[in-house]
């Protein structure tokens, strides 16, 4: 038995419009569904990280208060540190006479000796300021009696071998009958080799 | 409105409207949100990294307390807050009496400021007699006073006493030598403030006190 349709095919073709219809309604409805829940999804996710923040902010203020309790201990190292730079300061350049003493007693010949004895710090600064290079920091002289020439000869070889001690020098040789010998004056450039360790950490410090 | 063959291209162009209207008003400003607190919260966290950098700097730093006072009493000791002028007589006479030399004269001038340092210094011109070793011991002594000294010269000559003759047969040699030491205060010395007074590092002299008083 065949089917007749009878339906008009205006009526036929509206219906297939609203189907479409529908379906695009329905396919936009999912699609806003979408949209919806990935703005929840959002939303929560929002609400973790703030909640993180929160808790990320008490741990802060927490340390903050530890720091603030241990402030006081940063202050004092800042103190003790400005404390050495201030004594660094005030033993920049320093010469241990008492060595220089020391090594003037180690260094003289068994057969002169010496009448007086003269050394002066520059501070720093050269001896000369036209000739004498910059490490040269002072001046350690003396005048004194030996025996014959090849004891100050002596004298002078012997001064030069002195840790920061430099130019080794006679300014003056001359034989003296009352002494049976020669009277001399010599003399020695001290270069910062001869400043002591605590003298030079304000050099240190500055570098 | 929505039948007839226009209908889906209607219902399709408001779906799509809607849409687009949601996701401009409502997603792109929540995902914006979470995007502004991802951000605080890295730097938060970069926060509390430095801060407990800074936590563990101090904890070392209250370790080491005990160190950092011995060093301020050390340097307070060695450079005090005033000149204290008796104690550095105490000390250079202890010093010449341990090593057997006497003192026959001690000059200390007027302290002058260092406005770079805040640090002043006295000036001692010091002479004594004594033998050549025991000279030598009280210059290491001046060196190691619990008070800051720098020997700046030494000058040493027979001590004659008038009677070169006896000078050499004794042996005893006189000393002169200057002597620096040093105080805190800005302002020390003859007609200056009593109190302790300090000069911050850079600073000009105080005024009225012409840099040395």
């Amino acid at each position: 038995m065949s089917q007749v349709n009878l339906l008009p095919p205006e009526v036929l073709q509206s219906q297939r419009w609203r189907r479409l219809t529908m379906l695009v309604l329905a396919l936009g409805g999912l699609a806003l569904v979408v949209v919806i829940g990935f703005f929840l999804y959002q939303n929560n996710k929002l609400s973790g990280v703030e909640d993180e923040i929160a808790a990320q902010a008490a741990t802060n203020a927490s340390i903050q208060v530890q720091i603030d309790e241990k402030q006081q201990f940063a202050d004092l190292q800042a103190e003790a540190q400005s404390k050495e730079e201030l004594l660094a300061t005030a033993y920049s350049g320093e010469v241990s006479y008492s060595s220089i003493l020391m090594d003037v007693s180690r260094v003289m010949p068994a057969d002169a000796y010496l009448d007086d004895l003269t050394s002066t710090i520059t501070a720093g600064t050269a001896v000369d300021a036209g000739t004498a290079p910059p490490e040269i920091i002072g001046t350690l002289s003396g005048t004194g009696q030996a025996v014959s020439i090849d004891t100050v000869a002596d004298l002078l070889n012997r001064l030069s071998q002195v840790d920061g001690w430099v130019n080794p020098w006679v300014t003056a040789l001359v034989r003296s009958e009352d002494v049976n010998g020669y009277t001399y004056s010599v003399g020695v450039d001290l270069t910062q080799d001869v400043v002591t360790p605590r003298g030079k950490e304000a050099g240190v410090a500055q570098g | 409105m929505l039948r007839g063959k226009r209908g889906p291209l209607i219902a399709g162009a408001l779906v799509i409207v809607v849409i687009v209207l949601a996701v401009m008003f409502f997603v792109l400003p929540k995902m914006n949100q979470v995007s502004e607190a991802n951000d605080e919260l890295a730097a938060a966290q970069a926060q509390t990294g430095t801060l407990e950098s800074q936590l563990i700097a101090l904890g070392q730093a209250e370790a080491e307390a005990p160190e950092a006072e011995a060093v301020i009493r050390d340097v307070d000791q060695k450079i005090p807050p005033t000149a204290d002028l008796s104690s550095i007589l105490l000390l250079v006479k202890n010093a010449a009496s341990q090593s057997g030399v006497t003192v026959t004269t001690l000059t200390p001038g007027v302290p002058v400021l260092d406005p770079a340092t805040g640090l002043s210094t006295i000036p001692l011109a010091l002479e004594g007699t004594g033998t050549y070793f025991s000279l030598a011991e009280f210059l290491y002594r001046l060196e190691t006073l619990p008070r800051a000294a720098k020997v700046q010269s030494v000058q040493l000559s027979p001590d004659s006493g008038g009677d070169d003759a006896a000078a050499v047969t004794t042996g005893t040699l006189r000393l002169v030598s200057n002597v620096q030491l040093f105080t805190t205060d800005a302002s020390a010395g003859p007609g200056s403030d009593p109190a302790a007074t300090s000069a911050e590092p850079g600073a000009t002299s105080p005024a009225g006190t012409g840099g040395a008083t």
